[in-house]
């Protein structure tokens, strides 16, 4: 199958730059028609009964960090929140 | 112009009131001041993991039972990606190949008639962030305290046919919601919402329409209201030669009108797939059964008990059943059989909702109790007391958490209904008002309530009307 | 004293014979990094407490505490395991500055235990490649040949543990990334079985592949560090609620009757014949000691790259797409929007490979290619499965190759984009089938570089590898701490 850059790109929030895009297309092509020969299989996928999770309890724990702790390592905090720039209504 | 159906197909989701968080151990409470609720996982830290709160699955199934759906006993979760601040992993986890619960239906009654409408699916997800807006701050602001709180979605098939039929939808989900306790179902808090799927067509009809979707819809009045501008302004399109795009609406409520949010050429492509993170979720075919035992008697079952065996109308009946705690007073004073199911039924859609929505009080926080009010309707049943004197026993009632029989003895309101004492204050009063009599005796038949009144006021209320009105209606034709 | 050259297990018994400390063990350590370090590049991060580390170890010893035998002992841990307070990189710009507020439970183990951690190693950004190359920092070079890379996604650690660096390595391994560094640099590395570690705290690549596994230079060594990280977590829901003994204690060489399966396929025509003397002579000198060995056959082989590549990329690209610069990391300045600022961010925080492999991950997970690729790449993943249960009936262990070649020269795999992937053939059937496998040094080549044999076992069959891999270390004399540097 054809890859388009581009629109992978926008999919996955990225830039590619003009100049870099035939190396990108020429290597991810090559690498997807690899991956594309795969067999047919006619089975099907089911969930996998034997790889059962146990489930959690439902009790609340109480917060082992503070605020200031998760909020360290975040580029630009306004009023205890996490600030990122205006959002127009049209990106949700 | 020509006829129209409007096809309506809804999605509820409802944040379940379950202690912790879907995939961590926070506390699953609302509000809280911005990121205090907060770990590492429902943060989207590097490196932390998810692990299902079992209490979650239960309520889901608990709602699939609930809604007559098939429960999968072996599912799985799936990522939807997609990026947005409030959402901190950049997907969400939820479900979207096997659902937990599926192929279900809800019978509604509107407009007197009982339909069927079809439950799709029923899946467990988490729900996203909060994006604040602070008038001195240029940018959006991102609380993460509600990540992670546990939400089913419910999605039904296009089976509605009105707004009328998709409030009565939206009220009958409301109400199993809170009878199963398992939401709070607080709609201006958000743990309710839907989203609005209309599409019209031609009366008669096969195929549906093409349907647009409206996102923002934040109570069942908006439900409604949304549902008709847009029905309106789809047939407005057909009339006048058009076609309808297929396309995602935002609803604005204080214009009363949606707008586009995107068309389907900017439809996203979500590339769900099997949430590595999580293995299979399996449950056990008793645990299953234990789940549908624990089912209470929902509000469409108790209608047509209310119906059927107390003669209640469909629209008493529902008034009583959507109505959690009004149904567990019926219920628990029809139990005690001192009084008959009708009386209490009014009494209960009368005065005590009156005093329940006047306080704001639900009924469990006043001091009613079915043995004291199946009381107080046996006195009245009994012509002890009067309906007059028994509203004031009520308001007496409510407000110092007496006994009846206590508060009827202090206020010395027990009916007259002595004969001899009654025909001699008849007779006082007809002599007294002698034009009265004679009018009524020229054809004013309504000197007689006037006489009855006159009557009742004498004796300080306490006279038995019934025995008055008999009396009095005698002696005129003497 | 040179106690750096020595293994954890000689470092614990003469710890507990007061014959050294901690403190001159890590003394012993940091002089050899010092020394070392600028030639090989094995760290992002060093610990600043590690004396302060050792003295507590030192102190409870002498208090008479009963302490876990690896107390004391130097640890590297891959960039990718969080530790709380110590900046977390992943080798990504994407992560330079980013201190995770929590330890990875393996990290609360080995504290527990009372390791020292040395310091954070360097990868391939977000454990994307082979070689550390595509590390944000640095390179890290081969020890036994500093003109050579030392393999990856785990070079930093499998350069330390070589060079003296360190004693013992943490790495995570998703198709290869603890056992081609280790062949590639001459020591021991051992991909547990998927499930039996927690992977709570290691910055995921692929969820359902990642496992974290040791690397030592020795068996005894790996197994110890082993059975101190595995075990159930109720944070990790992936991770295996089962008993887990003590491996290295239960170590053994006796290794008659053990039947060794020898998949043809892995022995193909892309791999250099040096690598295959060298895995031959190792599996004849196992047969000697008492193994049966059998050729098998192992049909799907030739797929498990590709279902490897769409399963690894599809759940890279959502894995990583969090890194959004709003809660933790990177972000890029002058955006005019919210959609701006990610797109920048993101191709200012991550490098090529790694935005290759989310591409890549995003096409096989599109509405279009859902069925043709992920889909098909889950039902061969499955049929893998089996091929391995029935090959597992046949024989106890499989012996195959590590990589095709030994350590190649910088820039090698740039020339060749799907020998980058390619070179995984013989380890990412073993992270498809979540089965353990450990890497042992069988030899070297002409130019003295490290080749290395692979050992696979059936699920939580780690003491039948850990013992059939000690087996044949016994039977060689051991694995020397060689090396140009």
């Amino acid at each position: 199958m054809k890859i388009d850059i581009a629109h992978l790109a926008g999919l996955a929030h990225l830039h590619i730059d003009k100049e870099q895009l035939p190396q990108f297309e020429k290597d991810m092509q090559a690498i997807a028609d690899m991956m594309g020969q795969l067999p047919e299989l006619d089975d099907i996928l089911e969930p996998d009964a034997e790889n059962a999770m146990p489930l959690r309890a439902d009790v609340p724990e109480e917060n082992k960090f503070t605020r200031d702790e998760l909020l360290a390592n975040a580029p630009c905090t306004e009023s205890g929140c996490f600030a990122v720039p205006k959002i127009v209504e049209q990106e949700a | 112009m020509k006829a129209y159906e409007v096809v309506i197909g809804l999605e509820v989701h409802a944040e379940l009131n379950t202690a912790s968080k879907i995939y961590c151990s926070c506390r699953n409470s609302f509000g809280g001041v911005p990121n205090t609720q907060v770990c590492p996982v429902c943060m989207g830290l590097p490196g932390a993991l998810p692990t299902l709160n079992e209490a979650v699955v239960e309520y889901a199934v608990r709602m699939g039972h609930a809604l007559n759906c098939q429960i999968h006993t072996v599912c799985r979760q799936d990522r939807k990606n997609y990026f947005y601040p409030d959402l901190p992993k950049a997907y969400q986890i939820s479900q979207a190949e096997i659902p937990l619960c599926e192929n279900g239906y809800l019978d509604i009654l509107a407009d007197g008639e009982w339909k069927r409408i079809r439950v799709n699916r029923i899946h467990i997800e988490e729900d996203a962030g909060k994006l604040l807006h602070d008038d001195r701050y240029s940018g959006s602001l991102v609380d993460l305290n509600r990540c992670g709180v546990p939400l089913i979605e419910i999605v039904s098939e296009p089976d509605m046919r009105s707004s009328a039929e998709a409030k009565a939808y939206l009220d009958a989900i409301k109400s199993i919601l809170l009878y199963l306790g398992i939401s709070d179902c607080k709609m201006q808090e958000g743990s309710l919402r839907c989203d609005v799927n209309v599409s019209v067509r031609e009366k008669g009809a096969g195929a549906l329409g093409v349907r647009c979707e409206m996102k923002n819809v934040n109570s069942f009045r908006a439900a409604v209201r949304s549902i008709e501008y847009e029905a309106k302004r789809q047939i407005g399109i057909l009339e006048a030669g058009g076609t309808i795009q297929q396309e995602t609406r935002r609803w604005d409520d204080a214009k009363g009108r949606s707008f586009v949010m995107r068309t389907k050429e900017d439809a996203q492509d979500y590339r769900f797939f099997p949430e590595p993170d999580l293995g299979t979720i399996v449950l056990e075919p008793a645990k299953v059964q234990a789940l549908r035992e624990s089912i209470p008697e929902l509000p469409g079952a108790k209608v047509q008990r209310y119906q059927e065996d107390f003669g209640f109308s469909p629209t008493e009946a529902m008034l009583i059943a959507e109505h959690k705690e009004r149904a567990a007073l019926l219920d628990a004073c029809t139990e005690l059989g001192k009084c008959k199911p009708k009386s209490i039924c009014n009494w209960i859609l009368s005065d005590v909702a009156k005093y329940s929505n006047d306080t704001g009080k639900p009924i469990c926080e006043t001091p009613l109790t079915a043995e004291g009010l199946t009381t107080l309707i046996e006195q009245v049943e009994k012509g002890v007391i009067s309906n007059t004197a028994a509203r004031q026993v009520f308001a007496v009632m409510m407000e110092t958490a007496q006994e009846p029989l206590v508060i009827i003895e202090k206020l010395g309101l027990v009916q007259n209904s002595d004969r001899d004492f009654l025909e001699q204050l008849v007779t006082e009063i007809l002599a007294d008002h002698a034009k009265s009599v004679c009018d009524y005796k020229n054809g004013k038949t309504n000197a007689l309530g006037y006489l009855v009144g006159q009557c009742m006021k004498r004796s300080g209320g306490k006279a038995n009307p019934a025995m008055i009105r008999e009396l009095v209606a005698k002696k005129l034709h003497e | 004293m040179k106690l750096y050259r020595k293994t954890a297990s000689e470092l614990s018994a003469m710890l507990r014979k007061r014959e050294c400390s901690a403190a001159e063990i890590c003394k012993d350590t940091l002089a050899r990094i010092h020394v070392a370090e600028d030639r090989i590049g094995a760290y992002i991060t060093q610990c600043e407490d590690v004396m302060q580390q050792a003295q507590k170890v030192d102190k409870a010893l002498a208090a008479g505490e009963v302490l876990h035998p690896l107390a004391g002992i130097p640890v590297a841990v891959k960039d990718n395991i969080s530790t709380k307070g110590i900046r977390t990189t992943c080798a990504s710009r994407m992560l330079e500055h980013y201190v995770p507020p929590y330890d990875a439970t393996v990290i609360e183990k080995l504290r527990r235990a009372g390791m020292i951690l040395i310091g954070k190693t360097n990868l391939d950004e977000f454990a994307m490649g082979a070689s550390t190359e595509t590390s944000y920092f640095k390179k890290t070079h081969n020890p036994h040949n500093t003109e050579y890379v030392p393999g990856g996604s785990s070079g930093g650690s499998a350069a330390a543990v070589a060079a003296g660096e360190t004693i013992l390595a943490l790495g995570s391994d998703t198709g290869g990334s603890v056992r081609q560094p280790a062949a590639f640099c001459g020591i021991v590395g051992l991909k547990p079985t998927y499930g039996s570690v927690s992977r709570y705290g290691l910055i995921a690549y692929a969820s359902s592949l990642d496992q974290i596994g040791a690397m030592g230079r020795s068996v005894h060594d790996t197994a110890m560090l082993y059975s101190l990280i595995c075990g159930y977590d109720k944070m990790d829901a992936t991770s295996v609620q089962k008993s887990y003994p003590d491996f290295a204690a239960a170590c053994s060489a006796d290794i008659r009757g053990l039947r060794i399966g020898v998949p043809k396929e892995y022995f193909g025509d892309n791999v250099h014949p040096a690598v295959q003397a060298a895995v031959w002579k190792g599996i004849r000198l196992l047969e000697r000691g008492g193994a049966v060995v059998k050729e098998i056959s192992f049909p799907s082989m030739e797929y498990a790259v590709n279902a490897y590549y769409i399963i690894a990329s599809a759940e890279a690209s959502s894995n990583l797409a969090r890194y959004d610069g709003v809660r933790y990391g990177f972000r890029a300045e002058k955006t005019d929007s919210l959609t701006d600022m990610y797109v920048k961010t993101r191709s200012l925080g991550f490098g090529d490979e790694v935005k290759r492999r989310i591409m890549l991950g995003t096409f096989v997970l599109s509405t279009e290619c859902y069925d043709a690729y992920y889909k098909k790449a889950l039902l061969m993943q499955r049929r893998i499965k089996q091929e391995f249960a029935d090959a597992f009936q046949m024989c106890d262990v499989l012996i195959t190759p590590v990589y095709p070649t030994a350590a190649f020269q910088p820039g090698a795999l740039a020339e060749h984009p799907l020998m980058r992937y390619t070179g995984d053939i013989c380890t990412v059937p073993a992270n498809i089938a979540g089965l353990p496998a450990i890497s042992v040094p069988c030899g070297m080549t002409e130019q003295g570089l490290p080749i290395g044999m692979q050992i696979t076992g059936p699920h939580f069959a780690e003491q039948t590898i850990l013992n059939a891999a000690y087996a044949y270390e016994t039977l060689c004399g051991g694995f020397p701490m060689g090396g140009a540097v």
